[in-house]
């Protein structure tokens, strides 16, 4: 008789017998699931140094970008509010690299706060800043050598142009040593003297013309590895704001599953 | 709904954080063994249904499904709604895991109080069963909103403001997760009319 009254198909017997809840609860989360792919509410920001400038683009976990949003430079170990921005409509800030950024010894962080409690916030290394001192100090340096040099050769060509004269002038005065120089030899003493100072003027020149050479191709190179990083760096900022993916969500419905059979076990009647 | 990490102050942490573990405490001492089962599928209806977004406007906002966990589990919602939170804060980085404790309780109490107050209501029979199932996922989020805005009360864009934002953003979400949980308990009914058995033996 128990085993009749145990397979008696009474609906109130086991209220909790999963095996007709769980196709139901499986459908709602498939529907779930398949309604549309992910807006909650993480805001995402990515920054990199473009040139001089601090690129920011931040957006939320969905793709929407934030619009007119404030976005927060701080110094990262002190907390020091550097710079302010607003987002415009395609959730960028550009905020050009002062002193005091750079000086920055932990680097910055930028934060953005999107509202209702949503924000977001991106580290930048203090080496990425230092990369930037480094080539704003290369392209001053170059400037004021090539300066210094127009400046230097401007006096010594003057200084020449007197001292010449004054050569020839000293020449017939010194009547007490006259030396007396014959046309061959003349000729090879002027020879000379040209080819010095050609020599001299060529080498200066060169000097100027590689230090030229090198701050257009750091600025060549600069621009060129921009243009080709941005795909990367396009990538790079897709991958910090991607929306969660299937592998989350089902090792996330693992975990739950796996959590009640622990607290099953747990509770177990011995 | 998910405050972000780093926008609320340590005063306002900690007293969530006290709030959620009593809830949690209460939700673990109410919970039945036969019920863990129930509770782990909810937690993972509420664990997947943030991904959902209903468009609206320039934005998007996404669904919560407390009303539905507030209304079926009674305090239980609590250890839910913590769990599938704690997961959602690691994996998809919403919220965070310092924000946990009042993000938790937000979501969790207006729910847990919708579903208690309406349970006479959702006893009856037919229409006013319905009515009360679309009230609880209505107020629930709703009371979150108004929760999240008091927690948001001590940072700089103060409570009103939070609230009025919240409220309006939130409105499509209220009205779909009204139905969302109108249509579940209907569809319990017909499926399994034992989980009704709830509002009258269970306190």
């Amino acid at each position: 008789m128990p085993n009749a009254s145990f397979s008696s198909p009474s609906p109130v017997a086991s209220p909790y017998r999963s095996g007709r809840f769980l196709p139901a609860a499986c459908v709602l989360a498939l529907c779930l699931m398949l309604a549309g792919p992910a807006q909650a509410h993480r805001v995402n920001i990515f920054a990199f140094v473009d040139g001089t400038v601090l690129q920011t683009e931040c957006s939320f976990s969905s793709g929407t970008k934030v619009q007119s949003a404030p976005v927060d430079v701080l110094d990262a170990q002190s907390g020091n509010l550097l710079q302010q921005g607003t987002t415009d409509t395609q959730g960028r800030v550009r905020f050009a690299i002062t002193p005091a950024m750079k000086a920055a010894p932990k680097g910055l962080i930028l934060r953005v706060r999107a509202g209702e409690g949503h924000q977001g916030e991106w580290t930048v290394e203090a080496d990425e800043l230092t990369a930037v001192t480094v080539r704003q100090e290369q392209a001053r340096q170059a400037q004021t050598q090539q300066e210094q040099a127009q400046k230097d050769r401007a006096p010594q060509v003057a200084a020449r142009a007197q001292t010449a004269p004054a050569q020839q002038a000293a020449g017939p005065a010194d009547s007490a040593e006259q030396i007396v120089l014959t046309r061959a030899e003349l000729q090879a003493l002027v020879r000379e003297a040209v080819q010095t100072a050609v020599e001299d003027a060529l080498a200066r020149s060169l000097a100027d013309s590689q230090a030229a050479l090198a701050t257009t191709l750091d600025t060549a190179l600069d621009t060129a590895l921009d243009q080709k990083l941005a795909p990367v760096r396009r990538m790079l900022s897709e991958q910090t704001q991607k929306s969660p993916g299937l592998q989350e969500i089902i090792g996330g419905l693992g975990w739950i599953l796996g959590l009640v059979g622990l607290a099953a076990w747990l509770r177990r009647r011995p | 709904m998910h405050i972000s990490e780093g926008v609320l102050s340590p005063q306002v942490l900690a007293c969530g954080a006290a709030l959620t573990a009593a809830g949690l405490a209460l939700g673990l001492r109410s919970l039945k063994n036969e019920r863990l089962m129930t509770v782990g599928l909810m937690a993972s209806a509420f664990f997947v249904a943030s991904l959902v977004h209903v468009p609206l406007g320039p934005g998007s906002v996404h669904l919560i499904l407390n009303g539905l966990l507030g209304m079926l589990l009674g305090w239980a919602a609590f250890p839910a709604i913590f769990t599938a939170l704690i997961l959602q804060a690691v994996l998809f980085q919403f919220g965070g895991i310092t924000v946990l404790g009042v993000n938790t309780f937000t979501m969790a109490l207006p729910a847990v109080l919708c579903g208690l107050a309406l349970r006479p209501l959702l006893r009856r029979e037919g229409r006013v069963r319905l009515l009360a199932a679309f009230a609880c996922g209505f107020l629930s989020v709703a009371g979150a909103a108004l929760l999240t805005a008091l927690a948001l009360a001590w940072t700089d864009e103060g409570f009103v403001q939070s609230a009025r934002i919240l409220l309006v953003a939130h409105l499509p979400v209220m009205a779909l997760e009204g139905l969302i949980s109108a249509f579940a308990l209907s569809f319990l009914a017909r499926v399994r009319p034992e989980v009704l058995t709830l509002f009258s033996n269970r306190s």
